[in-house]
């Protein structure tokens, strides 16, 4: 064994470098060390930076336009309305009114009475008055009816919903002192009873600028942009891919992310009749919701960790406590975003390696998480989206990469299959085994007719079998040694003597690129000879050892020099380093009476 | 004569030895053993006029054997599957390049041309095979002036002075030179390469005046066929 080991043909070769090779070579790694590091940095903080900046346009647009009015008291009662006939004009002297209050407003369907007391602005500039109430209203500026929101009415048929917001020119105020702000209201149409209610006044001057209110959403517009950018370029690159892990959930994530800031911006940018509040609001819940599932089962399978069903099972029944029984929708949205971004951090704080990858999302998820208490509401509004566009667009994009990445390797490895498959066929059809098997034909036909037809007969099945081969990565154990029987069997009929195979297996079903048996068997007869393989069988055993699967060929020793060198051991390395890249030993050379070929794997089956 | 089939496979071996047996009839003797080891010395004692070789020459082992079977006095045949090798076993200096799976008319053409070697010219030749003290050398045949008998070797005299002695005698080399190599006298071929002048003395005597400024005589009847080679007829 000892001579064996000193002629083994190792594939990884390693050359000492002299001392200054080896400084070299410390430089290169320091500074390729020191661009990885770059690279590292720069990715992970690219999406925080990114968030950073647009969260930053978001607040710079968001900045609170110039109240021109102050509101002094805001007051409701119910409205003591006639049974028919029109709707009273304003209020009776005696009503008995009390302070606002949006809880109790939000019960109230019958005719109400709001006020306001505004004090009376230093000028007599136009001004507009941005009113927001889930109901048909009909307001009165110090007395003067301004234009009507719907139709107030006694009962739902009665009602014609108005706006949920609306915007009236005020007239000149015509008297000092305070203003005084009337509407009576109605809301039969509430689609959904809710706890609270919106009942916000606004008086700006007119010169507002029109970008004004839009801004903010420009911004969330331009982040939802992006997002759907990145979701096409993601589906461009997943076209024709098989699904990678976690794909769909992604995917699905994305299309949140791109619904929820469309159902933010319809009220501020399109505004809607008060009936369709409700629905957004519960759409604009499950869609949270929905976020807040996907978000935690996304990163658990893109980082492969492992979650309890008992701990699935906990988070959802979280969540679906939070929305089911939280008073607002605010409050409701609130926690569900909260808890997915602490789930989605414990999950990427619970996964294994690739640091790169999980630290921005990590980032983001604290940023979010930390961000969520102390902005509270205002948080939900803007930033919540800019969140989620980052968020999904860094991880559409990283996930995109990732596809590109496996889509390369993939070629190559279809490439280097495709050379395999070639290399293995041209070596099954190689000249001088062919030619020799074909003149050996020759003679037989004249000579002895009946074993010519079994040399024509072994000869078509060899070629099949190749064709068959070739075509597979990996192939039984089982279909290899039929190949190499079938090879000897040629030899046998060419020869006029047997050549034995002797098998000791101890699984036959076990797979390994095909050819890797075959080439040993076409290099002992080239180089040792088929008469010396007469004189010594070929054997076979394959078996475990220290968990790994080895696959000892001895075959006769022979006298040729440069065994060992040639194409058949270039092939055999080639295609178990396709097959177990990394995971393989290919060893041969003499080992006593014997030449011995060894291939060792790791990941056998 | 007598030629040596060599070759590894039992049932082809026993193919060439029946066929060669049938068309040579009784103008020569055939063995057959499995390689060229086999053979012993008896290749060295010239006991053999001729080879028929199997070679693989699929890798550099083959054309190793090669070279040591052109480098002998015998000349060689080859019998190979390698079709694509030919032109390369030609510049190595064989006779001829049978392709297997061959035919008994192939065969026999092969067997002409060895039987019967002086009809068969020009070669195709690069390279000589020498024999050396350590294994066989070869020589660009571009870079040889002239090659000489002696006795039944052959003298080569290179461009740049020096001489080898090769195995093969002036008339078996004939037959694998290129059409470059010229008679110019009984006893000596000439390469046309290397020729500056012919010169005309007085008694018809000619010589030629090579590259290298030597003088080499020649023999009143090769003087038509040279003028012919050098165009200048």
């Amino acid at each position: 064994m000892q001579k064996r080991s000193a002629s083994i043909h190792a594939a990884p070769k390693i050359r000492a470098s002299p001392s200054a090779e080896r400084l070299q070579a410390g430089d290169e790694c320091l500074h390729a060390a020191s661009t990885i590091w770059r690279m590292t940095i720069t990715r992970v903080l690219a999406a925080p930076a990114v968030l950073a900046l647009v969260v930053a346009a978001w607040l710079l647009a968001a900045s609170p336009v110039p109240v021109a009015v102050q509101v002094l008291s805001a007051e409701m009662a119910p409205a003591p309305v006639p049974m028919s006939g029109p709707m009273p004009e304003r209020p009776p002297d005696d009503l008995d009114w009390q302070p606002l209050d949006p809880g109790v407003l939000a019960g109230w369907q019958d005719p109400h009475w709001l006020r306001w007391r505004l004090a009376a602005p230093a000028d007599d500039a136009g001004r507009l008055l941005h009113l927001s109430l889930r109901a048909a209203s009909q307001p009165y500026w110090n007395g003067q009816p301004l234009a009507p929101n719907g139709i107030v009415g006694r009962s739902k048929d009665e009602e014609q919903p108005g706006l949920i917001d609306i915007v009236r020119v005020l007239p000149p105020s015509g008297h000092a002192g305070a203003d005084e702000l009337i509407v009576l209201a109605s809301s039969h149409h509430q689609w959904l009873r809710m706890d609270t209610t919106d009942a916000g006044l606004r008086i700006v001057p007119v010169g507002e600028a029109p970008l004004q209110r839009a801004g903010p959403w420009l911004i969330v517009a331009f982040a939802a942009g992006a997002l759907g950018a990145a979701c096409l370029y993601f589906l461009a690159v997943q076209r024709g891919q098989p699904r990678a892990h976690g794909a769909p959930l992604l995917l699905a994530l994305g299309a949140v992310g791109l619904a929820l800031p469309v159902l933010e911006a319809w009220r501020p940018l399109f505004g809607y009749p008060y009936p369709w509040h409700g629905l957004r609001m519960f759409a604009l819940l499950a869609l949270h919701a929905a976020a807040a599932v996907l978000l935690p089962a996304y990163l658990a399978r893109r980082f492969e960790v492992g979650v309890p069903v008992a701990a699935r099972i906990a988070y959802l029944a979280t969540l679906a406590g939070g929305v089911a029984f939280l008073p607002s929708f605010d409050g409701r949205g609130a926690t569900v975003l909260l808890l997915s971004l602490l789930a989605s951090a414990w999950l990427l704080l619970r996964a294994q390696g690739e640091h790169e990858e999980r630290r921005p999302i990590l980032i983001l998820m604290l940023f979010g998480a930390l961000t969520m208490p102390i902005a509270g509401g205002a948080f939900l509004d803007g930033p919540y989206f800019l969140l989620l566009a980052v968020l999904m667009g860094f991880l559409l994009l990283r996930h995109a990469e990732r596809l590109r990445t496996l889509d390369r390797h993939n070629a190559r490895l279809r490439e280097e299959r495709a050379r395999l498959s070639l290399q293995r066929l041209q070596r099954g059809i190689q000249p001088h085994w062919l030619m020799n098997t074909l003149t050996c034909l020759q003679e037989l036909i004249e000579q002895a007719p009946p074993r010519a037809s079994r040399l024509v007969e072994s000869l078509a099945e060899q070629f099949d079998c190749l064709r068959e081969s070739s075509r597979h990565a990996l192939v039984p154990l089982e279909d290899e040694l039929a190949l190499c029987r079938n090879h000897l069997d040629i030899v046998n009929l060419a020869l006029g003597q047997p050549i034995a195979l002797e098998v000791d297996v101890d699984d036959i079903d076990f797979l390994l690129p095909p050819g890797v048996l075959h080439a040993q068997v076409e290099n002992a007869l080239t180089h040792a000879g088929a008469s010396a393989c007469t004189q010594q069988p070929f054997r076979l055993r394959v078996q475990r050892e220290n968990g790994r699967r080895v696959l000892e060929l001895r075959s006769a020793l022979g006298s040729a020099a440069h065994r060992g060198q040639g194409t058949g051991t270039r092939y055999i390395e080639a295609s178990l380093d396709a097959a177990f890249p990394g995971g393989w030993r290919f060893a041969q050379g003499p080992d006593g009476a014997d030449w011995c070929g060894r291939i060792e794997l790791a990941c056998a089956s | 004569m007598r030629i040596l089939i060599v070759e590894d496979e039992p049932l082809i071996r026993e193919r060439l030895l029946r066929m060669c047996g049938e068309l040579a009839g009784g103008r020569a003797r055939f063995d057959a053993v499995a390689d060229l080891d086999l053979a012993g010395d008896r290749l060295q004692r010239s006991l053999y006029d001729g080879l028929l070789l199997d070679l693989n020459l699929g890798g550099e082992d083959g054309f190793e054997l090669l070279r040591q079977a052109v480098a002998g006095r015998y000349q060689c045949v080859v019998v190979s599957a390698h079709r694509e090798r030919a032109l390369q076993a030609f510049e190595y200096g064989v006779l001829d390049f049978v392709p297997k799976p061959f035919t008994r008319e192939r065969l026999g053409l092969a067997l002409d041309r060895l039987l019967d070697a002086a009809r068969y010219r020009p070669g195709l030749s690069r390279y000589l095979g020498i024999w050396r003290a350590n294994g066989t050398a070869l020589i660009e045949l571009a870079d040889v002036l002239w090659i000489r008998a002696d006795g039944d070797y052959s003298e080569v005299r290179l461009i740049d002075g020096r001489s080898e002695l090769h195995d093969k005698s002036l008339a078996a080399l004939t037959a694998v030179l290129p059409p470059d190599f010229v008679r110019c006298h009984r006893s000596c071929l000439v390469n046309l390469r290397h020729v500056r002048s012919l010169h005309a003395g007085s008694g018809s005597r000619y010589w030629l005046v090579m590259a290298n400024g030597k003088e080499l005589p020649v023999g009143r009847a090769h003087v038509s066929g040279l003028r012919r080679e050098l165009g200048i007829e």
